[in-house]
């Protein structure tokens, strides 16, 4: 029953988001699969960070248990802040190559 | 130079896409409750010479405490001495997540004769080497291990290497009762971090 209504809830408004994006903002419903698709490269970024932040913090805490004289808990990496950030880092790459794009040459100023 | 870009994009468009998917099985079909059904272990509440509860990451709040995990594995091993399976309580953790269990057992009617402090662990290695030094010295051999269903399988292989016979008394059993799909994502969380946790320890050739 709960699975149904956040799926329900998430339909109607993904519904609505469309409905404004193609009638209110002019958006070209054709161009809804590429956006899926840049959608996806954004979340796999952010797996990608979000391992490269799990593989970095294990190998910095079993480092430093083996130097220093203090113990550091491996569940200091089970924070669902890593998560977020991870979120914010493959987002801002993400932005980042768009934002880096060349524009093509008929665009250039001159 | 662009092909080269485009491939490892391509590559994350496919792990975007198995991520989603695997997030939707995950939180919206019972998958997780039957992964964690066949990683677990099922309870064997036998009569016993200890009951061992294990330390749950050493928090305490502000009232002293211990977590919620804590707590609930403190209050399982209460009503088991409770119901006569043994005779002494033994809680293992930081000194103060065993000083909130010492209280809360007191609080419930264990008397303080009954109950072997046990700190100073980090890992559940160090509770398994430390406790069954402790407990063989005493003679005591059967135990009750009390933990989560995902975690007994390597505690109960560390317990063994130590020395002692645990029997497994597993808490907080979600089975095929967690139905939220947030529930569902803390229970695949759990199963993660115990499924890297074994790798871990077989790697460094403690199990």
């Amino acid at each position: 029953m709960r699975e149904a209504f956040v799926l329900l809830l998430v339909a109607l408004t993904s519904t609505g988001a469309w409905a404004v994006g193609a009638r209110g903002l002019g958006l070209e419903s054709r161009a809804l699969g590429g956006a899926v698709g840049r959608m996806l490269e954004s979340v796999g970024l952010i797996v990608v960070f979000f391992v490269a932040n799990l593989l970095v913090g294990g190998l910095l805490i079993v480092t430093a248990r083996a130097l220093g004289p203090r113990f550091i808990s491996l569940y200091y990496l089970d924070d669902v802040t890593v998560l977020v950030l991870s979120v914010v880092q493959g987002l801002a790459l993400q932005a980042w190559r768009e934002a880096g794009r060349r524009p093509p040459p008929g665009d250039r100023p001159t | 130079m662009i092909a080269a870009v485009a491939s490892p994009i391509r590559w994350c468009r496919l792990l975007g896409a198995a991520t989603l998917a695997l997030f939707m099985v995950a939180a919206f079909t019972p998958a997780a409750n039957i992964l964690d059904a066949w990683l677990g272990i099922p309870p064997r509440i036998e009569p016993a010479e200890a009951i061992v509860v294990l330390g749950a990451g050493g928090d305490t709040l502000g009232d002293g405490l211990p977590n919620d995990t804590s707590l609930r594995r403190a209050i399982r091993a209460v009503v088991l001495y409770r119901q006569g399976l043994a005779p002494l309580l033994v809680f293992s953790g930081s000194p103060a997540e065993v000083e909130g269990r010492v209280e809360t057992a007191r609080e419930l009617g264990v008397p303080s004769e009954a109950v072997l402090r046990a700190p100073g662990s980090n890992t559940t290695r160090d509770e398994a080497v430390r406790i069954g030094g402790l407990l063989r010295r005493m003679g005591v051999r059967k135990i009750l291990l009390v933990t989560e269903a995902e975690h007994m399988i390597r505690a109960r292989r560390l317990f063994e290497r130590a020395g002692l016979d645990p029997l497994p008394a597993t808490v907080g059993d979600r089975g095929g009762t967690e139905l939220s799909p947030e529930g569902r994502l803390d229970q695949v969380r759990d199963i993660c971090g115990e499924l890297l946790a074994r790798l871990y320890y077989r790697v460094a050739g403690y199990l």
